[in-house]
């Protein structure tokens, strides 16, 4: 199997890891950052806490997705309906994770959420847009294979 | 789609089998059943030639327009 798929399904586990460590450490990371920027800790560091919860079962499951899209392109099955479905369902969890952070920010004023949030929305924008450009393909693929 | 295609026909009328036909033109037996099925979306003209050079005969007896006929 070629090495880079080899190597990005690795990543994408030690990222799901990763998320799943930041989960666990979520409390000590929220009393860091209330004491850094000096916000309540009983009141929005419980908001923080639970956003940041949000975002981890949306990142695990955007890491699921890309697992099983590099699993499916692995095996040589790129233009198929199951991957322009996961690009779709990626682009809605950019978009979820993309709301909790904007809401966090709103209800926080830690504006650096803010800026974290936008990326996650055009990131699910531009993910968007990859999935249609997969779908264009799935559809030409379709008819070249019925070409004579 | 409204085009009909009668290779089968063809092929009886000259006691051929498919699969002589799709070694003939050069084609794997699996696609040229997509053609005989109507499931072709679209034919190259290197087919058609070879199918017409094979076959002896021209596109219009190969195919035809039915406009009653729909999927």
């Amino acid at each position: 199997m070629d090495k880079k798929f080899i190597l990005s399904r690795l990543l994408t586990v030690v990222f799901a890891l990763m998320t799943v460590g930041l989960a666990i450490l979520g409390p000590y990371l929220v009393d860091l950052v209330c004491a850094w920027y000096a916000i309540p800790r009983n009141t929005l560091g419980n908001v923080l806490l639970v956003s940041g919860y949000a975002c981890a079962a949306v990142a695990m499951s955007a890491l699921y997705e890309i697992f099983r899209l590099l699993s499916s392109i692995a095996k040589g099955e790129v233009f198929s309906s199951s991957n322009v479905g996961r690009f779709r369902a990626m682009a809605i969890l950019c978009a979820a994770a993309g709301m909790i952070a904007l809401a966090d920010c709103i209800v926080t004023r830690l504006y650096f959420l803010g800026l974290i949030g936008l990326s996650a929305l055009f990131m699910g924008l531009l993910v968007l847009v990859v999935g249609d450009a997969f779908d264009s393909a799935r559809r030409m693929k379709g008819e070249l294979d019925l070409t004579i | 789609m409204s085009i009909r295609v009668h290779i089968d026909i063809m092929l009886a009328r000259r006691k051929m089998s498919a699969g002589d036909l799709a070694n003939a033109i050069g084609i794997t037996p699996a696609n040229l059943s997509i053609l005989k099925n109507d499931k072709a979306k679209a034919v190259r003209f290197s087919t058609l030639e070879a199918l017409c050079r094979v076959l002896d005969c021209q596109p219009g007896d190969i195919f035809t327009f039915d406009n009653e006929k729909e999927d």
